[in-house]
Order: structure tokens, then sequence, then C-alpha cells
């Protein structure tokens, strides 16, 4: 019960702008890591490159 | 081995992202705020957050701090220091849609924020974008 009350805790509270959950979850999720030094058009191209690895 | 590369040894700074992030960055953020992402990512990457004056490298022109820094009257302010801090999160004013002045000049303010963890202080992940008034905190508050 007091687990549950604290879960709800940090479902409902949010932390400028966002849930403060839901950015525990994003931060506990996978990541990709860039290349430095991209281009803009390198650095889109190479962020559409990994959502297609992550979604295939 | 004689190149001098190694003497020079930068700190490279390193920029990740959560998949979610990274799949919104790919098909659900406007060009213009891309564009406002894409300049954050390039200063940490030259200059890291807070920059190097004796290198007459610049800190970023909007606010950085902490996520556990709130101010006394948010509600569960415990739960989001415990948390936060646990969790390393931190966020940045992005400019988007416009940076805003502050009173003592320090920095700059602007409606959205970029939400990051700050792995080490030469890597980040981006997390997430949140609209939050800067004109709801105390003036006093930094």
């Amino acid at each position: 019960m007091k687990t549950e009350q604290h879960h709800d805790l940090v479902k409902d509270t949010e932390v400028f702008g966002v849930s403060l959950s839901l950015l525990i979850s994003r931060a506990n999720e996978k990541s990709v890591t860039m290349p430095s030094g991209l281009s803009r058009e390198q650095r889109r191209a190479w962020a559409a490159e990994q959502a297609r690895k992550i979604h295939s | 081995m004689g190149s001098g590369a190694g003497a020079q040894n930068p700190q490279l700074n390193i920029v990740s992202f959560s998949e979610t992030f990274n799949l919104y960055y790919t098909s659900r953020f406007s060009p213009k705020t891309l564009d406002k992402i894409d300049d954050f990512i390039e200063h940490f990457e030259k200059y890291n957050l807070f920059g190097d004056p004796l290198k007459n490298h610049p800190a970023w022109i909007g606010k950085i701090s902490p996520s556990w820094k709130v101010p006394d009257h948010y509600e569960n302010k415990e739960a989001i220091e415990l948390h936060a801090r646990a969790n390393k999160l931190w966020h940045a004013h992005l400019g988007d849609p416009v940076f805003k002045d502050t009173f003592h000049g320090k920095y700059k303010v602007s409606d959205w924020v970029i939400h990051f963890q700050r792995l080490t202080p030469n890597h980040i992940k981006l997390l997430e974008l949140g609209y939050h008034d800067p004109m709801d905190l105390p003036q006093n508050f930094e």
C-alpha cells in the first residue's frame, strides 16, 4: 500500500512541465549515442537511421 | 605516436537520445524546435553546459538547473528532490519559441525547456521537452 501511494505521488508530480514518472521512464529507456561533430543534416539522417533500426 | 593528437586530448562531450526522444526528434518536433534542439546539442558538444571562462568558451545562453532544485511552493517537493537527484535529471531553457531576458541578466529563459540526464559532466541523454511558464517562478528563485 505504501509503495502504491509512493508510486502515485511520483506519477502525479510535474517537474517543469513534464511528469516526474515520465522523465524517470525515459531516463531508464535504452539510448542511442550520436557521433559528435555532425552537421544538422547528418544528425537528422543519423537519428532517422537509429529510429529505423529500433523499429525494425 | 608523434602526431600530437594525444597531447591535445580534447575532452569529448557526448550526447545521447532516449529511444522515445529519438522517435520525437525524427517525426514529431517542428522544424523550428529541431533547430533549437540542434543549437543546444552543438553548444554542448563544443563548450559543455557551462563553458569555460579561461578558454573564452561561453555557457549555454539559457538557464540550466538540476531538476531537484525546485521552489518551496512546489507540491511534492521532497519526492521531486529524491527522484530527480537519483536519476540525475536536469533541464535547460531552450529558447523555444524565444529567449526572454531576466532581471539579473545572468541567463535567459523560455517557455520550453529540454529535460536531460547528466550522466557524467561530459555526457548527457536528452529525454523530453516540457512547457513551463518561467514567470511562474518566484523572482529570487535560481
